[in-house]
């Protein structure tokens, strides 16, 4: 237990050591060249790294650090805020002290005081705020380290992951400072959203300062010269227009109603001006507290007595008032429940009191509620419907007036803001069902929709906030873009489908769920709605039969930054350019400084000789600049002097990035593939929302060609022609081309659904791989540590640290290494006072090599010790209180397939190699086809794929018929057929080989096809399959197939057995 | 009399764009074109008589959501967003829905769509006449 636990410390270590120097690296080299995507990419994966290690070891204190560098990181990288030199420097800061506390956390094996980096933290939270307005980090709102500081290794519990980070909007404190703000983006686009603008901070700030100068000019006004006085007061009338319409906007019913006043009095005297400067200056202290500036005039004048701050008193009264009504309609609303036939009179007196309070109130806003309501009653009886409606909208009318008037009050007769999240929460099955009634009626396959009115809008408002209630913010998020899509329905821009009413009903399901898991007590799960929000982005391209942006975004590997630009005509149009062999480039212009250079810039674009695709904006500081992404036949160099012709000097107009593409020939398909993309849970995510859609589209297309009736088709045609065979004949046709049409979607979405399932394999395989040297490193100081407890001095040098190696076999692989590094360094290395005295150095040098080759990993160990001393028949020594019981580990690794050899060597020392299979192993292999069967060879067997015609094979009678391919270089090359290829075609022409092995002893291997290169995860085969020889393992594969590993090593011995 | 219309865009080749695509259209005229949300703040005092505003989203110094809240209150003119990054159902268009934007439309071809006619003419004709009444 206790190497384990050193193990986990000295893994953190590492890692740790490791995602600092990184990221400090990394900000220097920023701070030196500018900005850099891929850098400020790999700069927040080191800090995420940094955070998630704190995070499993249980340092509250440093993970909550890093979390706020990390969210700050997350700015500059997803929402195109600048990365200038305070932050640059504020970061490197932030990396010094993240290096003090990994040491200290390293020396107490526990987490550090809060108390030395509070105030860097609070410095990181105030710079996130100010960068974002209206938003706090997410790390803000984590438990609070300061009180979890107990230095623990995780347990079970403490490694669920945290709960959702209730994101709260807050009030702007840097207020209007754009200026200091140069170059940055002011997206505050996530987190849970208001429905109602007056929820929104920034806008309340706003309004505070139109407020402010309202009453500067109020104050102006009456203490104004007479004779100036009309004038003074004509201007006035208009900023009380003004502000009486932002009330509005905001449902600020009071300040409207009273602003109405001013402007209804034509000619006020000083009075009425004076009286209407308290009553603002009381209303806006009331409301907005020290937000509001008020006149100096009334500042010196002192703060107000309680007798002048009447307004929230009074809204305390009306809401006292009406509390009794609001139960008693609750009351009558039962009684109709219960039975319909219940009379209306009860509740028209009802209603005409609540309509009275609210008009005597001073509060007018929910007075036209009540009054549609009644008339609706009066003419129509009461039903359930209309007065829920009723009911709604009068509590989140009575919710902005708490929201203003009673903010932060706790003693409230009537907690109107709860009661509305409550009501809707009461009513979220109602709710559901609502919804599911409007969605029947919607005709899914209708190219326009008409809504019927406002009541889908009204539903999701209400789900809203009920999410609010459940505080699950991702749910908040999905209400505001499933309104947002319905209302693009309405306006004509997209159009309904059954991909969208598909994403309606599972975001009703999620939200069942929900309100299921809620009433229950369970932990509420956001999960369902984080990945609907991932379809959501993706729907437009859905609806217009379009296949989404990543595979196209992946494909020629453009910055992040596009893939918020992307439409379908843009990803059509980029697949046709793909199809077309173009090359395609990153142009950057400065459109806004040379109007003539921009003009010549898209006239040029316009000549066809280069299309663009797309293109996003680029800050610099105050300036735009702009991305084209473009596609052209032209080179590099034809490319560069195109625009060199544009503009001469080269400095507002260059090609900025030329994408390379990746290889498909089959020559090429050996490259390696690229470098790690960065792929992430929020990658997968995407994959995964993309899949959905897909499949949505899938069964879109697929009821199309269902509901395809040919006989009537037929009919119908024969009706229509009258039976003129010639007509009926291009009616069929025209049906068959749309069918036709419609089969080529299903297979375009097919490959892109195989496509996807490759990326998502890929992505969850490259998760669960870690380099060799992160678990190999730390071995190093354990063995000096136990070598020298033994009087021994032991460096252990590492060889094959870059080796990728799968979760599953560093669990396997830690305990027999570790026997094996222990039996070297206590039996074999000699002591350091016996070493000197044979001459040797006093320091023992063991050196660790790990290698895969083919089908196995193979780790060898050497030392430079004396060997063995004695041994078993099996080579093996015999086991005693500090040795490792080797033999027992043999049995082990030959349980699981693999092997132990020991031996002493010829120069003196040790020698052992552990070898294990390759089950569970993540390689790079290549998949091919023979017959219907996939197969994949291991890609570092892989010495050529050659095209063959048939003449190149010669049949050996001498070696019992056996096939060979003959080389141009005069070679003979055994030929191996697989599974349903033992011999070739007929008909066959062109022949296929994939030559593995070594330079002396290599076959070729006949394949059908080459499929591509892959990573796969290598299974074991089981039971009676693990008998077949040939073959390692099996490996499911992106298309969904499963394909047969190679065991290379095996075929080649085979071979060299025939021929032998 | 014609309904004026505020252009704001920080690429002076898409305000021509726009502001050629709105002068064609009969009934409206374009009033002010600004090159980010700060000089259209400033613009809008002078402007009380504005029916519409169409804005963009990624400017520097004030980005369109910052400038929509205060077009919002001390502006009568509805608020059409034309963003490249306001694709149907992404965060960015449910950002500025629930800021109270009259309507939303994607511009077809990124920040600098000198194909907004072509492909989004129609609908934002629509828009802007049903929004202007």
């Amino acid at each position: 237990m206790s190497d384990e636990l050193d193990e986990v410390w000295e893994l953190y270590a590492e890692e740790g050591h490791r995602s600092l120097d990184e990221a400090e690296t990394l900000l220097l080299n920023l701070q030196r060249g500018g900005p850099d995507t891929t850098a400020i990419a790999a700069l927040f994966r080191a800090l995420h790294t940094f955070k998630g290690n704190a995070r499993v070891m249980a340092l509250a204190v440093i993970e909550s650090r890093a979390h706020l560098a990390e969210d700050l990181i997350g700015l500059v990288r997803d929402e195109a805020v600048v990365l200038d030199a305070s932050l640059l420097s504020l970061m490197l800061e932030t990396v010094d002290v993240l290096r003090g506390m990994l040491e200290d956390s390293l020396l107490n094996r526990g987490d550090v005081a809060p108390t030395a980096s509070t105030g860097l933290a609070e410095r990181l939270r105030l710079e996130f705020t100010r960068r974002k307005p209206g938003q706090l980090p997410l790390a803000a709102a984590d438990t609070g380290p300061e009180s979890a500081v107990t230095p623990t290794l995780p347990t079970a519990v403490e490694l669920l992951p945290l709960p959702d980070d209730p994101v709260e909007s807050v009030p702007d404190p840097a207020g209007d400072d754009a200026d200091d703000d140069i170059g940055a983006i002011l997206f505050d686009d996530t987190g849970a959203e208001p429905v109602c603008l007056a929820d929104d901070p920034v806008y309340r700030q706003i309004y505070a300062e139109m407020a402010g100068d309202f009453l500067a000019r109020l104050q102006s006004a009456v203490s104004t010269d007479p004779a100036n006085l009309l004038a003074v007061t004509a201007d006035l009338a208009d900023a009380a227009g003004q502000l009486g319409h932002a009330a509005s906007q905001l449902g600020f019913t009071h300040w409207e109603q009273a602003l109405e006043t001013c402007q209804a009095i034509d000619f006020p005297d000083f009075p009425q001006l004076q009286a209407w400067l308290d009553q603002f200056v009381a209303m806006a202290r009331h409301d907005f507290g020290d937000s509001v500036t008020l006149p100096d005039a009334v500042v010196q004048a002192g703060e107000p007595g309680a007798d002048d701050l009447p307004y929230g008193e009074q809204a305390l009264a009306f809401f006292a008032r009406i509390q009794p009504l609001l139960d008693a309609l609750s009351a009558v609303a039962s009684s109709f429940r219960d039975d319909p036939r219940h009379p209306v009179d009860s509740l028209v007196t009802l209603l005409d009191e609540l309509l009275t309070a609210t008009g005597e109130g001073g509060f007018p806003g929910p007075v036209p509620v009540i009054r549609d309501y009644l008339e609706c009653l009066k003419a129509r009886g009461f039903d359930h419907a209309s007065f829920e409606a009723m009911e709604f909208a009068l509590y989140e009318t009575l919710a902005a007036i708490q929201n203003l008037a009673l903010a932060g009050r706790t003693d409230l007769p009537l907690d109107a803001a709860a009661i509305m999240q409550l009501w809707c929460t009461e009513r979220v099955e109602a709710t559901l069902q609502e919804i599911h009634t409007l969605l029947q009626g919607l005709d899914a396959a209708a190219v326009r929709l008409e809504m019927p009115d406002e009541s889908l809008n009204v539903c999701l408002r209400r789900l809203h906030y009920a999410s609010r209630q459940y505080g699950v913010s991702a749910a908040e998020d999905l209400c505001m873009v499933l309104i947002d899509l319905f209302e693009r329905v309405r306006a004509g821009e997209i159009s309904m489908g059954e991909p969208l009413l598909a994403l309606t009903r599972r975001f009703m399901q999620c939200f069942a769920d929900l309100t299921s898991a809620s009433d229950q007590g369970e932990v509420l799960d956001s999960t369902g709605f984080e990945s609907l929000m991932a379809e959501a982005g993706q729907l437009s391209f859905t609806l217009s039969d379009t296949v989404s942006p990543l595979g196209i975004e992946m494909r020629l590997g453009l910055p992040t930054a596009f893939h918020a630009v992307m439409t379908p005509d843009s990803v059509r149009m980029a697949e046709e350019g793909l199809a077309r062999g173009l090359l395609f480039y990153i142009i950057r212009v400065d459109l806004n400084s040379h109007e003539l250079l921009a003009a010549r810039f898209l006239d040029w674009m316009k000549q066809g000789t280069v299309e663009a695709v797309s293109n996003i904006t680029v800050f610099r500081g105050q300036s735009s600049l702009f991305d084209f992404l473009v596609m052209t036949p032209l080179g590099f160099d034809a490319l560069s002097e195109a625009l060199l012709k544009l503009d001469p000097e080269g400095s507002s107009l260059y090609i900025e990035q030329a994408i390379t593409l990746e290889p498909v020939s089959p020559d090429a398909v050996l490259t390696p593939p690229q470098a790690d993309r960065g792929e992430s849970s929020s990658d997968m995510l995407e994959h995964i929302g993309e899949l959905v859609t897909s499949q949505a589209m899938v069964m879109h297309l697929l009821q199309g060609l269902e509901t395809d009736d040919w006989l009537a088709a037929l009919d119908r045609a024969i009706t229509r022609t009258h039976g003129d065979w010639p007509q009926v004949r291009l009616l069929m046709r025209q049906q068959l081309d749309g069918w036709r049409e419609r089969v080529e979607k299903l297979l375009q979405v097919e490959t892109r659904v195989n496509s996807l399932l490759e990326s998502l394999q890929q992505s969850a395989l490259s998760m669960r791989t870690r380099p060799a040297g992160l678990w190999l490193k730390p071995l190093a100081p354990w063995l000096a540590a136990l070598a020298r407890q033994h009087g021994r001095q032991v460096r252990l040098t590492l060889e094959g640290e870059d080796v990728s190696i799968d979760l599953d076999i560093l669990q396997h692989l830690t305990t027999p290494l570790r026997s094996i590094l222990a039996y070297s360094a206590l039996q074999s290395v000699e002591s350091s006072s016996e070493r000197l005295a044979k001459g040797k150095p006093a320091e023992a040098v063991i050196h660790l090599q790990l290698a895969r080759v083919e089908d196995h990993l193979r780790l060898t160990v050497r030392d430079d010790g004396q060997g063995m001393h004695t041994t078993t028949p099996g080579g093996l020594t015999e086991t005693g209180a500090d040795r490792p019981d080797l033999t027992r580990l043999r049995q082990q690794l030959r349980s699981q397939g693999g092997e132990l050899y020991m031996a002493n060597r010829k120069a003196g020392g040790l020698r052992c190699s552990l070898i294990i299979p390759l089950a569970m192993v993540v390689m790079e292999g290549m998949v091919v086809r023979v017959g219907e069967i996939r197969y994949v060879i291991p890609i570092d067997s892989i010495q050529r794929i050659i095209h063959a015609d048939d003449e190149a094979l010669t049949h050996l009678s001498a070696s019992q018929g056996r096939t060979v391919l003959r080389l141009s270089s005069g070679d003979l090359l055994p030929v191996q057929h697989l599974m349903h290829a033992r011999t070739p075609s007929a008909k066959q022409t062109s022949l296929l080989f994939v030559v593995v092995g070594s330079t002396h002893k290599r076959v070729a291997i006949a394949v059908d096809e080459l499929i591509g290169q892959q990573q796969i995860l290598i299974r074991p085969l089981q039971g009676y399959l693990a008998r077949i020889r040939g073959v390692t393992g099996c490996a499911l594969l992106g298309s969904g197939d499963v394909g047969m590993v190679l065991n290379i090593g095996y075929i080649i011995a085979h071979e060299m057995r025939d021929e032998g | 009399m014609s309904k004026k219309v505020m252009i704001v865009d920080d690429s002076i080749m898409m305000r021509t764009v726009i502001r050629s695509f709105v002068e064609k259209i009969p009934g409206f005229e374009v009033a002010v074109m600004a090159e980010n949300g700060k000089v259209a703040l400033t613009a809008l005092d002078k402007h009380p008589d504005l029916a519409l505003i169409l804005l963009d989203i990624e400017m520097p110094e004030m980005d369109g959501l910052a400038f929509l809240r205060f077009a919002k209150l001390k502006s009568k003119a509805k608020v059409i967003i034309l963003s490249s990054v306001a694709l149907a159902g992404s965060p960015h268009a449910a950002k500025a829905r629930s800021l109270g934007a009259d309507a939303i439309v994607t511009k077809p071809s990124g920040a600098v769509s000198m194909d907004l006619e072509d492909k989004r003419g129609q609908e934002l004709v629509t828009i802007m006449r049903k929004l202007a009444g």
